[in-house]
């Protein structure tokens, strides 16, 4: 998955990109960490949020080299590599990556970051509550699918809001399509 | 208190090599999921929480008891087996409590094993590890930077910290070298392996007894 | 088209076709590098994509609490002793249980979505003829050795969750 073509080389704009957003994608997983959650092993989707930007931002190889980035370093910050904690966030990370990347495509200006981030959260917490029917819950996942998916809607459209509302006014961000034009 | 724990963390990165640690971990995590009884299963939980406080993690006995409960009792949502006790609207039956511990159990024991098998200074080899050890130095400069935030000018006050720390860029990035030499402990190493292999024990007994 | 969803659409193509003429067509158009941070950020507008996004969403929470509802309040087997032991199985899935009694041991079978009494320690056997039950309310029972088989589910459900039967 992470071939020499997908990462841009450190040196370069967009290699700079990619090692910012995904400082941003730590920093935001940690910020997650400490909201106390009813549930604590669904993640939020806040971590989510400069893969949101980085559709835009970064062409598909680097964009897929920033989600498996976004899993593997807080996998090893946090230590949960080994754990069912770290594939819930691959697949949810993934699939989030993979539909709102796919959204941007097929819609192209007709969708705004929320649509593209309500979906992308929504399906993130669908896979996510489908494996966790696997690994820890069960036949009671079908019970308890309603909620995580309630909140998938809920932080996909604040994001999608925060999104818009961020990448239109800001400096950095206008920086940062400078760079990802190479 | 935190004092101490950076102390053992800092014995363990001399004691252990962090490539023989991530394999051990591994070794266990693989034991752990071919180990079918729960005896067994509980034994790796307590002994990886113990080996992560040993090697300086933070273990939040807590929200570990938080996070198995709460396993146990969705489990519990869909009653079956003997039932043993009403909880109000909640029936305890047997099979569903046996399957939430289980559950519950190789879920935070798998954590654990991770906790501590897994070292920060583990080199990731090719262009993904410097990206991420690139992105961990920008993280930790974010966490340092103390996000002087208000709440009217949040937006504003927010670019203005990602455009600084994103100038800065990798002016830090020759500056740090590698951190302190990780130890090739030989000893260290015989610990790990004395261990994975007291993980696969009950299991190797039970499948040639 | 009634004259206010007609206004409706022309502002949205419009809003959507204003965005598509910032250079690159996707979106509001990121300040020029240096100008400043602008306060006062371009009109957005949601897109008909965004509010079909939205509704699907939407309709997703709303299949998986009727899913859940449903899953509440599945078929049951329950089993009682004459000692107020019971246990619970779902209907559905591949079981023998034993369930003890004053006479010996009786097996319950449950397959195939239905349910009967394999086996039981009484002398006339009329629980083993009964036969296998599927539907909430059905019960089949051996008297002598005291082992009560019913199947529950649906507004038939003792346990307290609300489930509502359509």
């Amino acid at each position: 998955m992470t071939n020499r073509a997908s990462i841009p080389a450190p040196g370069e704009p967009r290699g700079r990109l990619l090692a910012f957003l995904s400082a941003l994608c730590f920093f935001l997983s940690a910020v997650e960490y400490m909201i106390p959650k009813p549930l604590p092993f669904m993640r939020l989707g806040i971590a989510n949020l400069p893969l949101l930007l980085a559709v835009d931002l970064l062409p598909f190889g680097p964009f897929l080299a920033l989600a498996a980035i976004k899993v593997l370093g807080m996998s090893l910050v946090t230590g949960s590599l080994f754990s069912y904690v770290a594939l819930f966030s691959l697949a949810g990370t993934l699939s989030a990556a993979l539909v709102m990347y796919g959204t941007r495509a097929l819609f192209r200006s007709r969708v705004t970051s929320v649509g593209i981030s309500v979906l992308g959260a929504v399906s993130s917490n669908a896979v996510q509550v489908l494996l966790a029917s696997f690994v820890v819950f069960g036949r009671a996942a079908r019970i308890i699918a309603p909620v995580f998916l309630a909140m998938g809607l809920a932080t996909g459209l604040a994001l999608g809001f925060f999104a818009e509302r961020f990448s239109a006014s800001s400096r950095w961000y206008a920086r940062a399509r400078e760079d990802a034009r190479g | 208190m935190p004092v101490d724990r950076l102390a053992r963390a800092e014995r363990a990165r001399r004691v252990f090599d962090p490539y023989a640690l991530a394999a051990a971990g591994l070794a266990v995590a693989a034991a752990l999921l071919f180990q079918p009884r729960l005896g067994p299963r509980a034994a790796i939980l307590f002994g990886a929480m113990a080996f992560s406080w040993g090697v300086g993690r933070k273990v939040p006995v807590l929200g570990t008891a938080l996070v198995i409960l709460g396993i146990v009792g969705a489990n519990l949502l869909v009653p079956v087996g003997k039932v043993l006790s009403v909880w109000g609207p909640i029936r305890v039956t047997e099979i569903a409590l046996l399957e939430g511990v289980e559950r519950a159990v190789t879920f935070e024991a798998l954590i654990y094993v991770s906790k501590a098998a897994i070292r920060s200074d583990l080199r990731i080899p090719g262009r993904a590890g410097g990206t991420i050890a690139s992105a961990l130095r920008s993280y930790e400069r974010i966490l340092e930077s103390r996000i002087k935030l208000r709440r009217a000018s949040f937006l504003k006050d927010l670019d203005a910290v990602l455009l600084a720390i994103y100038d800065e860029g990798d002016l830090a990035e020759t500056a740090r070298a590698a951190s302190a030499p990780a130890g090739r402990g030989k000893a260290g190493t015989a610990l790990l392996v004395l261990a994975s292999a007291a993980a696969w024990l009950p299991y190797l007994i039970a499948a040639l007894g | 088209m009634t004259t206010a969803t007609a206004n409706a659409a022309t502002r949205a193509a419009a809003a959507v076709g204003a965005a598509a003429e910032n250079g690159d067509g996707r979106g509001p158009a990121p300040a020029e590098p240096g100008s400043g941070y602008r306060d006062k950020p371009r009109r957005f507008r949601l897109t008909l994509v965004d509010t079909a996004a939205i509704l699907a969403a939407v309709s997703a929470v709303f299949l998986s609490s009727l899913g859940a509802v449903d899953a509440a309040g599945e078929p049951r087997v329950v089993i009682s002793d004459g000692q107020g032991g019971e246990w619970i199985y779902p209907l559905d899935g591949d079981r023998e249980i034993q369930v003890p009694g004053p006479l010996g041991s009786t097996t319950v079978h449950i397959h195939d979505g239905s349910v009967a009494i394999e086996t039981s320690p009484c002398p006339n056997q009329t629980c083993v003829a009964a036969g296998s039950i599927e539907r909430p309310g059905q019960w089949v029972a051996c008297l002598p050795n005291q082992v009560f088989v019913r199947v529950e589910g649906g507004s038939d459900d003792e346990s307290g969750v609300d489930t509502g039967t359509w």
